[in-house]
């Protein structure tokens, strides 16, 4: 038995502090600057540099949906992530959780709150930012689709998931928010660099971010996507608990 | 560049900047206290840094603290 | 009588640090008992464990008869809490709050509106009813803070220091907000000032480096406390004579002079306050100052571990 109350007030919270409006203000903001970067990135640079002429391709819809896995994986889900390391911390720093934990809520419903809150958040605005990303591509380059978009894009809302993860953990074994935030881009960095690894991104429960590149100029299998989405999954499950297990025995 | 078939593209987008730009003022603006740096900092960092400054703000100048209360 | 917590050689240690000292304690059900003890005494470390946050070393806490099990949830149902400094959600309401509260205890709808309704009316809140608890005084949040412990109709609450924080008027408002409930429910609260116990509790128990110092009723601790120490200066002269006067009466416990201030601790106040004012009044001394001071916490702990010595 699940008691969604707190889910709700977590939801809720996000919208009262405009903590979903600015996530979801970035996340479009990147969706439209990807698709018109593709576009006109050749003009941008002929202007730049008059005096040399320099014949590029012509860009293509691909090139817009790099840009955007490119801008969603970087600063996008950094901001999201470190907004996300607060979620515990804070309520620790503000003391909100010791009137919550001793009321009728396990630590589990607490915390798996906390995670499926932060999903959901993260859901809406990738949402959102992947139909602006469609609608303009469609736009720019008159068609948005290719092979294996579906799958990149579940990929990607898999390392969502996991990240999410990663901020409820940084924020379970962090005293105070700044400290979770650290951690949580620390985490960020660590899982950015295991992807310089060649061919072990697949491995990697961030391996998304490069993969979807594989996948845009067909160099990627299936079952590599298969195995990094599993991957990602029970990685995304492992970190969670052993969040879960930290903040059970923790005393507050 | 075609400007005239460009301008409904970047609507938009300025929109979405403005709005973040707005959000984030409002927001210093009921603070009592920012972290590093004072509130005009903040203001500057804002108006002139367009949405990476915003960002910064949130990210830096503490979303973190916003339900810090009046204390 | 029957027992609403019993607490049996609690024991919890931070490192080095002994918070808790082989505690025990026994809380008579329906009354006010005040946990009085300096700041870091070990009040909240206790409270912390009794509604099941910190792990206590050892010992066995009881609630109703129930025994306390970290970690297992099951006791909630009869508890509310309030801790030292409530942590509200700013951007709620303060009813939004209490439905918020209600609704983690599975409370049904029918039950929970008016029961938020009377708790509002009782702590004195209707009529911020729906503002932003960002906005509230200390006094107002704390007032919210008994309300929400008491949304699931517990058999006990308890109380972290739930006034220290307040200016006199609120300390006032919550003091008596606390005295309203005398007879409806158990209610178990620290505090480190005296005055706040002696106006409310029916029993009290004071610690000191988490241990029990004092379990008593509070009409017990009133007779033992019964030297009151008293302080005077004169307009014009006379100390030291007087101070000889003094000197010669029995009920005088000990004196002090230092330049124009008597400073004397009585046995019996009433026969003291009569003779003293008498004899002022013979020998045509000008009062200045006259007070009676009330024995501080510190005088009541020395008597305390005097006692116990």
């Amino acid at each position: 038995m699940l008691n969604v109350s707190f889910l709700k007030k977590e939801i809720k919270e996000s919208v009262k502090t405009s903590r979903i409006l600015i996530l979801l203000a970035l996340f479009v903001f990147f969706a439209i600057v990807s698709s018109l970067t593709a576009r006109y990135m050749n003009e941008l640079l002929s202007l730049m540099s008059t005096d040399i002429i320099i014949t590029f391709p012509e860009p293509t819809l691909t090139d817009a949906w790099m840009q955007f896995f490119k801008n969603t994986s970087s600063l996008c889900l950094i901001v999201y992530l470190i907004m996300m390391t607060g979620t515990v911390a804070q309520e620790k720093a503000k003391g909100s959780i010791m009137l919550v934990l001793t009321k009728r809520v396990s630590r589990f419903n607490f915390l798996f709150s906390k995670f499926v809150g932060g999903v959901v958040i993260f859901s809406v605005c990738y949402a959102a930012s992947i139909l602006v990303s469609g609608l303009y591509t469609q736009i720019l380059f008159s068609g948005f689709a290719y092979d294996g978009l579906g799958m990149s894009l579940l990929l990607f809302w898999m390392m969502g998931v996991f990240f999410t993860a990663v901020a409820v953990f940084a924020s379970v074994i962090s005293k105070t928010p700044t400290t979770a935030a650290l951690l949580g881009f620390a985490a960020y960095a660590l899982f950015s660099i295991l992807n310089t690894i060649r061919g072990f991104s697949q491995y990697n429960p961030a391996g998304a971010s490069a993969l979807v590149n594989e996948i845009l100029q067909g160099g990627s299998t299936t079952s590599s996507q298969l195995i990094c989405l599993a991957v990602t999954a029970v990685a995304a499950i492992l970190m969670f608990s052993a969040g879960y297990g930290v903040f059970k025995k923790q005393e507050i | 560049m075609p400007l005239q078939e460009l301008l409904p593209l970047l609507i938009p987008l300025i929109v979405v900047q403005l709005t973040m730009q707005v959000v984030a003022l409002i927001n210093l603006k009921h603070k009592t206290k920012v972290r590093f740096g004072n509130k005009l900092v903040w203001v500057l960092i804002i108006v002139f840094g367009t949405m990476l400054g915003s960002i910064l703000y949130f990210i830096l100048g503490g979303v973190a603290d916003e339900d810090g209360g009046n204390d | 009588m029957k027992t609403a917590v019993t607490i049996r050689n609690l024991v919890k240690t931070f490192g080095d640090v002994c918070a808790v000292n082989h505690l025990n304690l026994d809380v008579p059900e329906g009354s006010i008992y005040g946990f009085l003890g300096p700041n870091g005494s070990g009040k909240t470390t206790t409270l912390k464990m009794l509604v099941g946050m910190t792990e206590p070393d050892s010992g066995e806490i009881e609630l109703f008869g129930n025994k306390v099990v970290y970690g297992n949830d099951a006791f909630r149902e009869d508890i509310g809490f309030l801790p030292d400094v409530p942590g509200f959600y700013d951007w709620m309401t303060a009813k939004e709050f209490l439905q918020f509260s209600g609704s983690l205890y599975h409370i049904d709808p029918s039950v929970l509106q008016p029961r938020i309704q009377e708790l509002l009316t009782m702590v004195g809140l209707t009529k911020s009813a729906n503002k932003r608890i960002g906005g509230f005084s200390r006094g107002m949040k704390q007032r919210l803070g008994i309300a929400q412990a008491l949304v699931n109709d517990p058999k006990i609450i308890l109380l972290d220091e739930p006034v220290s924080a307040l200016d006199p008027i609120g300390r006032k408002e919550v003091m008596e907000i606390i005295g309203k409930l005398a007879g409806k429910v158990t209610v178990f609260f620290s505090t480190h000032i005296l005055a706040d116990v002696e106006r409310i509790c029916d029993r009290v128990i004071i610690i000191k480096d988490g241990k029990a110092l004092l379990e008593d009723s509070i009409d017990n601790i009133h007779a033992m406390s019964g030297a009151r120490n008293i302080e005077m200066e004169f307009e014009n002269g006379g100390t030291v004579p007087f101070g000889a006067w003094l000197e010669t009466k029995p009920w005088v416990e000990s004196l002090a002079i230092e330049n124009r201030r008597i400073l004397l601790k009585v046995g019996d106040l009433q026969i003291a306050r009569t003779e003293i004012l008498q004899r002022v009044s013979e020998q045509g001394l000008l009062l200045k100052k006259f007070v009676i001071a009330e024995p501080t916490l510190e005088d009541i702990f020395i008597k305390a571990v005097n006692a116990h010595a």
